[in-house]
């Protein structure tokens, strides 16, 4: 993954776009600007790390219609949300459908830039977890069918002898599985492994 | 007491300017009286009669209800004059001079007391005005006709008439001649003026060739009926002053000839000859002053009907910006951001020690949306502000452009697409502009929110503009369901909603607009959305004429 976070600015007013990316260029950040929804999901295929800066009010594709297409793909890139100044229920209604955060037009440089920063740093860890995730599933898939049956019984916390008479086999044959799991999963504790199976779990 | 004169010293003066405003004012009511009663005097019927015609009667009484009871002076020393001039005698000079202020404070008095309107602008007033003047010529007759006469010893009715009628006649002809509304009011073209003399000659001129035309006093004369026409011609062309004035010259002239043995009324039975001569007068007088009342009360109607509707304009167009508060709440939102943004950019440019073509491109941008901004507010303002409604000549593509810009914030808000299909050239339309723009952002509005809450694909609205043959159309459309059937008869009703919150005004004030504008609005039946149709016509001159025909 590139190092560079990338602001994505989603706005239908071309002096709005052209004087946000001018002062987030001038903040040091990667700028780029779409003029609608459709154009954003059209040219931003692949995803980096950064965040989306999103006016609510488009002709066309609206903001939230936006923020709800991204849930549905499961984009990890967090949402700041631009509105009008005093437009609280939008604001909340976007809170509701997905979006980290929202800013008011006009808006203070240095307050959104805090947002943003507060933003990459969310998605950052985000994207940790997924790859701890990613990586748990990955290991998970290696596993045997039994194994993944011991691998069940450890991650809910039962002793190997339970486990051994559940399944019908030695508790010398669960430690063996318990040493090859611990080996496939690539966990160096116990502890490890427990979280990776919460990871399973969900999926 | 000379500091104190000189203190009192601008009072005194002013008192000293009215004083002698007024005394002028008296001095001209005196001439006007003794010349009005000259002129009656040639009225006279000789032995047995009297003057057919009483003109002072009307002057006095004008006097004292256009200046006050303070005139009173006037009246009595204008008789007197006629003392000395026409050789009266002391008795029928008192008589003459106690009738006049009679009658004047009686007409005065009952038109103060049935609030009758001397302007005679409507029919009302001019009933009214008739029933006070037989009233108030009433006891002023009897003083005259009861006098203790040394010469002729009264011989009659026919002097009782003449005494009688000839003041009523004077009291009715000369008041809405002073006081009466004019037709020709300020600022009217020089050509109207020209018309009213013209009409004035030809009744002066014909009124002679009837009335003092050597008659066959055996034969029906029919001539009188010559001068309706043109006393039809000025109650529906000017107001009750010319009629009054009209009526006047056909009054005096008649009078005249008729005492001078002359004219259609000169018949050999004399007391005859006056009963149809007042009775000719009386009606003529009622008939064409009522029509000028009519015709004044339909073309007050009419204005105030057009005013209400430039009212009832304003007023919508003040709700629909209340309407879109926060639309245009947005829209001004809009440049305030991009200045903010790019100040804060260049200030943080400069910090880093950068300069030149990014920092001066953002200066530019600035300026650009700040007048952005104002733009915004000046159309608002131009929109909503209160003016007199002018018909000028207007590119409609420039008005239909603001329209739609003003429209525009509230499509944005409600993610709605907005597209203007054009002709290049359109004829130059003359029209009130800010109306025109009331209509077509109405239109837009109304299309705007039937299709808001609908699919991606159905939100969208069109405008189209195109040249008919003598016109232009603006046509809007939209995606949404479009009119039922069964409500298309009604959508231009006033009060007729669909909408929660709808007031039902807009597009009944629209057609009235398109109305008054000599144009149509339609709705277009067709399958899909909505489209409303909106003709102007763009003839100039033809525009103008139809406007104020129509327009009530």
């Amino acid at each position: 993954m590139q190092a560079e976070p990338i602001i994505h600015i989603i706005d239908d007013e071309p002096d709005v776009r052209d004087a946000l990316s001018m002062l987030l260029r001038a903040a040091g950040r990667a700028v780029r600007s779409y003029a609608s929804g459709e154009d954003f999901l059209s040219r931003c295929a692949a995803e980096g790390e950064g965040c989306l800066l999103l006016d609510v009010r488009m002709p066309g594709m609206s903001g939230l219609e936006l923020l709800e297409r991204l849930a549905r793909r499961g984009t990890l890139l967090p949402v700041i949300i631009m509105t009008g100044h005093g437009d609280v229920p939008m604001a909340v209604r976007a809170l509701k459908s997905g979006a980290f955060d929202f800013i008011e037009k006009p808006f203070n440089d240095a307050l959104l830039l805090d947002r943003i920063a507060g933003a990459l740093a969310h998605a950052r860890a985000t994207r940790d977890i997924e790859s701890e995730r990613l990586h748990a599933l990955a290991r998970h898939a290696l596993l045997s069918p039994r194994e993944r049956e011991v691998f069940a019984g450890i991650v809910a916390g039962r002793l190997n002898k339970l486990i051994a008479d559940e399944l019908g086999v030695s508790v010398r044959t669960v430690e063996i599985h318990r040493a090859h799991i611990l080996e496939k999963m690539e966990a160096g504790s116990l502890a490890a492994l427990v979280r990776m199976g919460l990871f399973v779990e969900r999926g | 007491m000379k500091s104190q004169l000189e203190h009192a010293a601008t009072p005194p003066l002013v008192l000293a300017g009215e004083t002698r405003a007024r005394a002028l004012r008296i001095a001209f009511v005196a001439l006007c009286m003794w010349l009005a009663a000259a002129a009656s005097f040639q009225t006279d019927a000789g032995a047995g009669f009297e003057k057919l015609i009483w003109l002072p009667s009307g002057v006095g009484a004008a006097a004292l209800l256009a200046w006050g009871w303070g005139m009173w002076p006037g009246l009595v020393l204008g008789t007197l004059a006629l003392g000395p001039t026409h050789g009266l005698a002391l008795v029928p000079l008192a008589a003459l001079a106690l009738a006049a202020g009679l009658e004047a404070t009686a007409l005065r008095a009952l038109i103060g007391r049935f609030t009758i309107d001397p302007a005679c602008l409507r029919l009302r007033d001019v009933l009214a005005l008739t029933a006070v003047t037989l009233a108030a010529a009433l006891p002023a007759a009897g003083v005259e006709f009861l006098q203790p006469r040394v010469d002729v010893m009264p011989t009659g009715a026919a002097v009782w008439w003449s005494c009688y009628i000839g003041r009523a006649l004077g009291l009715l002809l000369v008041v809405p001649l002073v006081l009466g509304g004019s037709g020709l009011a300020s600022g009217r073209p020089l050509w109207r003026l020209a018309e009213c003399a013209l009409l004035f000659v030809v009744t002066l001129g014909l009124s002679l060739a009837v009335f003092a035309a050597m008659g066959d006093p055996d034969m029906f004369n029919p001539l009188p009926y010559a001068l309706f026409p043109l006393l039809f011609w000025g109650a529906l062309r000017f107001g009750p002053r010319e009629v009054a004035g009209l009526l006047l010259v056909v009054g005096y002239l008649a009078s005249w000839g008729t005492a001078a043995g002359d004219g259609p009324f000169a018949l050999a039975a004399r007391e005859t000859a006056l009963g149809a001569l007042y009775l000719y007068l009386t009606i003529v007088t009622i008939v064409a002053l009522a029509l000028a009342a009519l015709i004044a009360e339909r073309q007050r109607a009419e204005a105030e009907g057009r005013q209400h509707m430039q009212q009832l304009a304003q007023v919508s167009r003040a709700l629909a910006l209340g309407e879109m508060g926060s639309a245009i709440a947005h829209e001004l939102n809009q440049p305030l951001a991009a200045i903010a943004s790019y100040s804060q950019a260049c200030a943080r440019l400069l910090a880093a020690g950068e300069s030149g073509e990014e920092v001066q491109r953002a200066m530019t941008r600035i300026g650009a949306q700040a007048e952005r901004a104002g733009e915004i507010l000046r159309r608002l303002r131009g929109f909503i502000a209160q003016r007199d409604t002018a018909s000028m000549a207007h590119d409609p593509s420039a008005l239909l452009a603001e329209a739609i810009e003003l429209a525009r914030s509230e499509a944005a808000q409600r993610g709605v697409a907005l597209r203007l299909a054009s002709v290049a050239a359109m004829p130059v339309v003359q029209v009130d502009g800010v109306q025109i723009q009331q209509v077509v952002l109405n239109l837009l509005r109304n299309a705007i929110e039937a299709v808001a809450g609908l699919d991606d694909g159905a939100r969208w609205v069109e405008v189209t503009s195109g040249v008919t043959e003598g016109g232009i159309i603006i046509t809007v459309r939209d995606g949404g369901p479009g009119v039922a059937p069964a409500i298309a008869g009604r959508v231009f009703e006033p009060f007729f909603t669909t909408k929660a919150a709808g007031t039902g005004i807009g597009l009944a004030i629209s057609r009235s607009i398109a109305e008054a504008h000599g144009g149509h609005l339609r709705l277009v039946p067709g399958e899909g959305g909505a489209c409303f149709r909106l003709w102007l016509p763009c003839g100039v001159t033809e525009n103008q004429a139809g406007t104020t025909r129509h327009a009530g």
